[in-house]
């Protein structure tokens, strides 16, 4: 966090959203950072596609290091579900070792731990390219329970070849499943995989579902035509969702269609984060919408 | 267990996540090469996972 005007704005998101923060603070120079990183981002409309971009310039999360976090501290009181993702990893050298480190601790003290590979191929070509990428990202996914990531995020993420089957669509989960033995024997400890399925027919207009792999089943949830008002998050809004149902220990199948509903709600709302109450969620993971196909 | 993950039953902590936040500028339907103004999203993919978690839990 980085304490400059961009940072309060952002820390008080943060405490609407009922998030307790844990820190390390920077002080900003007043002309060129460290910065909090910006995101550029249109909606599109239509057949015209939304367009994003990035200012990552002197990210102040980039310069975070192994042992900036009292791990044994924070962990003390005890520590449910663990969390990172791709992104993080791959903001500098020094982010992902931080990242490995906390799975590391987070294992020690019982946690379940998640990763969501989130591959970004231009971040990575910062960073040593796709060699690299893959053997940074092996050494965070070795104490990692439950991945989420489609099949590229598999192949580019964790170096997993490429398919022997073609999917019929984008909503074709077998090649997905297909890839699944290939991630276990390449890291056995990870005990769940799951990530969306989106069909873009035009920037308004998404056919949606979404796929897990736990312990040996899969697992797919329906299909949904999607009205996107502002698609940003629905992946995030998918993982929430998933591993809400899993913490509170509703079935696999149960926990898939709370993570599937969450996503596609997220996606009828400006913003990255949450406007849904438990209860919308839980209802159209029931199959609360006409437009659902079964 | 049916998906296999061994998850506490108790603890100060439900759920931790290590990420970068951002700020997302979004000036909706126009393309940025002609905005003029934007809406200001928080965000941060370790981030959104976090904060949907409490919303949905109400």
């Amino acid at each position: 966090m980085v304490d400059y005007p961009i940072g309060d704005l952002i820390a008080e998101r943060v405490r609407a959203m009922g998030v307790r923060p844990i820190y390390k603070h920077f002080n900003h120079n007043g002309v060129t950072g460290p910065n909090m990183a910006t995101v550029y981002s249109d909606q599109g409309h239509g057949l015209r596609a939304p367009v994003v971009f990035y200012n990552r310039s002197n990210e102040a999360a980039a310069q975070l290091k192994p042992g900036d976090f009292d791990w044994k501290s924070i962990f003390s009181g005890g520590v449910k579900w663990v969390h990172s993702g791709g992104i993080f990893a791959a903001l500098s050298p020094t982010t992902a070792p931080l990242a490995a480190e906390m799975m590391k601790e987070a294992k020690v003290a019982g946690a379940i731990t998640s990763f969501d590979l989130n591959f970004r191929e231009k971040l990575w070509n910062l960073h040593g390219g796709a060699e690299k990428a893959v053997e940074t990202i092996a050494s965070i996914v070795e104490n990692v329970d439950v991945l989420v990531g489609n099949e590229e995020d598999l192949q580019k993420g964790l170096g997993i070849p490429g398919p022997e089957v073609t999917a019929k669509s984008k909503l074709d989960p077998s090649v997905f499943f297909g890839m699944i033995d290939q991630v276990t024997q390449k890291h056995p400890k990870v005990k769940v995989v799951a990530t969306t399925l989106r069909e873009v027919h035009s920037t308004n207009r998404h056919s949606w579902s979404a796929v897990a792999w736990m312990s040996g089943k899969s697992y797919q949830a329906p299909t949904a035509e999607l009205d996107v008002i502002d698609r940003v998050g629905g992946g995030d809004g998918f993982a929430a969702g998933f591993i809400y149902g899993l913490l509170t220990g509703v079935a696999p199948e149960e926990a898939i269609k709370l993570g599937w509903a969450h996503g596609a709600l997220l996606t009828t709302f400006p913003g990255d984060t949450t406007m849904a109450t438990l209860d919308q969620v839980r209802a159209f993971a029931k199959g609360g919408s006409a437009r659902i196909q079964r | 267990m049916s998906h296999g993950l061994n998850i506490r039953e108790s603890a100060d902590l439900d759920f931790l996540s290590l990420g970068a936040l951002v700020h997302r500028l979004d000036p909706g339907i126009i393309p940025f090469r002609k905005a003029m103004e934007c809406r200001i999203h928080v965000s941060g993919g370790e981030f959104n996972v976090a904060a949907n978690l409490p919303i949905a839990s109400d």
